[in-house]
């Protein structure tokens, strides 16, 4: 009987084992699950911490526990046992992009057909492709990925964390393009006439995703330019009842009146050092205005800088904070996971040296679900 | 509608005794404060024109006349009372309507012509346009207020043409005047010319006939013929049917580029084929030399730009100053146009100058970029001419029109002053 019973007892102590040892090993789910012990909640204190809506919490504590937001605010009661960490820089939340192609080189662009409804780019997302820490080391936590424009229908976007590799939602968007990249003559269609055709052909007909789309229950993201093409975007939208953004649209400042009915968002890229005075004057008008924009990551890192030339050229900080945060959550169709610190949101916030919009402050730390990762020196 | 003081919409503004007051007192007569404020609503839009000539364009030049727009309308035309100077009164030589020119290659390119397939009916060049474009405002400043814009000739048949205003609201739809005006295609080199044969395997989409004029011909017949067929079983229909069945049904003219004058002959024989009612030749600068065909089609003619060497751009066909007249001699309706010239001296109103360098009566020669092209179109009941109700497209002079020592003093769009003679 002892004989029968050693292995039994040996094997329940192998099992016991790591649960005993679970504190010791810092909370590893071993094989008794419910002897893991859950870890210790972390309290962020700084003297700023913008909540990512404009709004700004003065010398208040970050709570963050589960990979999730637990409270934020002036006067928050400390968990007993959390880990406290005195932050002497601003917090922000995690930026939110609404719209880029951080995907291996090739993989945005499918040239088999020029409408492509069920394709999802979420299949090309590689976690550790480099430039999504080009964008982590920026401040950006959560990024939409979306094929290319020269495809009158791209594809199906999706919006992934720039660290850890959780796709945020996998279909997020269906992304159409009335720019002139679509419209070439060595296939069809060749005209903007023959873009909108196809669009609306696609709308009527209702099939797979564009019976989402044609109900307003899944947003686009229309590439857009020159004036005429999003003049020619938000009356298609107009049409069609479609929700969602315009992206690239420079000079949409100047088209206010067209915009502000129509409900679509715009997402712009953040000026650089090749942006012209027009284009720049064009921003500011924007965030001056009502109409909800984020900003889209472009080659050249230039978010921060850009968006303090625009600070400079006229626009509020708090609106152009919403545009990185809250409203490029929204644009991106995540709103209530990320882009603002409240309770039950992500624990996606970074730690900087100084004001983020000042060219010398850099990332101190990025934390995506509650990991830390260590900004490095760029 | 002579020499009387009209009174139309602008009358229902003015209040009872205003009228009694009118030959006491033009200006209380003239007096509806709301209607003079600018500001909040955007730009004036409301003026009084005395003119030494008012060139109506409806069968009257009125000496000493006035036009009196409200609210972007022509309210009253006619002798002129005494009027006062004041911020909203202009006096010029003479004013004509706003000019239209329904060939003024005013489009985006090779972006604006659907080359998937040769034949495109339902495709609406609408969509493929730019309210913010250069053409557009080139066109306005030299006095044309209303323009057919059409799907460039790559295409057999291109697409739905419309009838836009160059300049007003940021966009294509708010500035149209007519949607889908008429159906446009071309005969001719131009749609072949860029095609080749694919010997083997097709590399580019230009690999696709038709590659001659005879090539281009067939492909027009078999469009109609096709669509004929469709009539009578609706399981043979295709993209761009129901336009072919307007066309034949005469609801939506025809336009066809037709410059040479085989082409223009063909173009007549597709319209007795398949009995297309409404026939418009543009860029049909031989049409007089086939005269018994012509007036027997009953189809209508625009005239391309004159140019110094007597040949047309497009297929080099023969077209000297005398062309117009030759057109009027025969009784055939034509309207003039200028192709969007970059130079200022091929505008509009210089085509009708050397339209009557060429001989053309300078009536005719005024109708011909006025209310002809507005009937050949079917927008006459909205622009073309100084009439009560109109909108309010108007061409100030410094002298006569038209003449080679006269020039465009401003240009009202819808009673915008767009170009200000002040």
């Amino acid at each position: 009987m002892l004989s029968l019973l050693t292995p039994v007892a040996l094997f329940a102590a192998y099992v016991a084992a790591p649960a005993a040892l679970a504190p010791a090993l810092g909370g590893e789910p071993g094989l008794a699950p419910q002897a893991r012990q859950a870890p210790p909640a972390l309290v962020v204190r700084a003297p700023k911490i913008h909540l990512g809506d404009g709004r700004v919490v003065e010398g208040g504590a970050l709570v963050v526990s589960g990979g999730k937001v637990q409270a934020v605010g002036a006067d928050v009661a400390v968990p007993q046992g959390a880990r406290v960490l005195e932050h002497d820089g601003p917090v922000t939340a995690g930026f939110v992009l609404a719209h880029s192609h951080l995907v291996p080189r090739g993989e945005a662009f499918d040239a088999t057909r020029t409408a492509l409804p069920e394709a999802r780019l979420a299949t090309a997302f590689r976690a550790s492709w480099p430039d999504l820490e080009d964008a982590l080391h920026a401040g950006v936590t959560s990024v939409v990925i979306a094929p290319t424009p020269q495809n009158v229908v791209g594809g199906q976007a999706a919006v992934v964390k720039t660290a850890g590799g959780r796709v945020l939602e996998p279909a997020s968007h269906l992304t159409l393009s009335l720019s002139r990249l679509a419209a070439d003559d060595t296939r069809p269609p060749t005209s903007y006439a023959g873009l909108v055709r196809e669009i609306e052909r696609h709308l009527a007909g209702r099939q797979g995703v564009f019976a989402r789309v044609a109900e307003g229950k899944l947003p686009v993201l229309v590439t857009a330019n020159d004036r005429h093409e999003v003049v020619r975007a938000v009356e298609l939208a107009g049409r069609t009842g479609l929700v969602g953004a315009i992206v690239g649209a420079p000079l949409a400042g100047e088209l206010l009146d067209v915009l502000a009915p129509s409900k679509l968002g715009v997402v712009i890229d953040a000026p650089g050092a090749g942006t012209s005075q027009r284009v720049r004057e064009a921003h500011v008008a924007l965030a001056r205005s009502e109409i909800p924009f984020a900003l889209r990551w472009s080659e050249a890192e230039n978010l921060r800088t850009g968006l303090a030339a625009l600070l400079r050229g006229g626009a509020e900080r708090a609106r152009l904070e919403r545009a990185l945060m809250a409203d490029g959550a929204r644009l991106a169709g995540v709103a209530g996971k990320v882009g603002l610190l409240e309770r039950g949101a992500d624990a996606d916030f970074v730690l900087w040296s100084g004001d983020p919009f000042e060219f010398g402050s850099r990332v101190v730390a990025v934390y995506i679900d509650g990991q830390r990762i260590e900004g490095d020196k760029r | 509608m002579g020499t009387q003081i009209e009174r139309g919409f602008g009358a229902r503004v003015l209040r009872p005794w205003v009228a009694a007051a009118f030959l006491v007192s033009p200006l209380l007569a003239l007096s509806a404060p709301d209607t003079w404020a600018d500001g909040e609503e955007g730009p004036k839009r409301s003026w009084t024109i005395l003119a030494e000539r008012v060139y109506t364009a409806s069968g009257d030049v009125i000496e000493g006349g006035w036009v009196s727009v409200v609210d972007g309308k022509i309210a009253a035309v006619g002798p002129a009372p005494n009027v006062a100077d004041g911020e909203n009164v202009l006096r010029v030589a003479a004013v004509t309507p706003g000019l239209i020119d329904l060939s003024p290659n005013i489009d985006l390119g090779f972006n604006s012509v659907e080359q998937e397939s040769e034949v495109t009916p339902d495709v609406r060049v609408a969509h493929a346009l730019d309210p913010f474009s250069r053409d557009f405002a080139r066109a306005l400043r030299s006095g044309v207020t209303t323009v057919l814009c059409s799907p460039p000739d790559e295409n057999v048949i291109g697409g739905l043409s419309v009838a836009v205003k160059t300049g007003g609201a940021a966009s294509i739809a708010a500035r149209t005047v007519l949607e889908d005006a008429v159906l446009r295609g071309s005969f001719g080199t131009q749609p072949s010319r860029r095609n080749s044969p694919a010997f083997g395997r097709a590399r580019t989409i230009y690999n696709r006939r038709p590659t001659t004029r005879m090539g281009v011909e067939w492909l027009w017949r078999k469009s109609f013929y096709e669509a004929h067929v469709a009539r009578q079983d609706a399981q043979r229909a295709f993209p761009g049917v129901e336009q072919l069945h307007r066309v034949v049904d005469g609801a939506l003219p025809l336009m066809v580029q037709a410059s040479a004058t085989q082409d223009i002959r063909t173009a007549i024989f597709l319209k007795a084929e398949f009995g297309i009612p409404n026939l418009i030749l543009d860029h049909a600068a031989e049409a007089w030399k086939e005269p018994e065909l012509l007036k027997r089609s009953g189809a209508s003619v625009v005239l391309p730009p004159y140019a110094w060497n007597g040949r047309t751009a497009v297929d080099r066909g023969l077209h000297a100053w005398n062309t117009a007249v030759l057109l009027e001699e025969l009784g055939v309706t034509f309207a003039l146009s200028a192709r969007n010239a970059e130079d200022v001296d091929e505008r509009l109103p210089m085509q009708a100058a050397y339209a009557i360098r060429g001989g053309l009566s300078p009536e005719r020669a005024l109708r011909a970029v006025t209310i002809d092209p507005a009937r050949m179109i079917g927008i006459d009941g909205r622009v073309g001419s100084l009439e009560v109700g109109k909108d309010a497209d108007i061409v100030l002079w410094t002298g006569e029109p038209f003449r080679f020592t006269s020039s465009i003093a401003g240009v009202m769009l819808e009673g915008e002053l767009v170009v200000d003679p002040r």
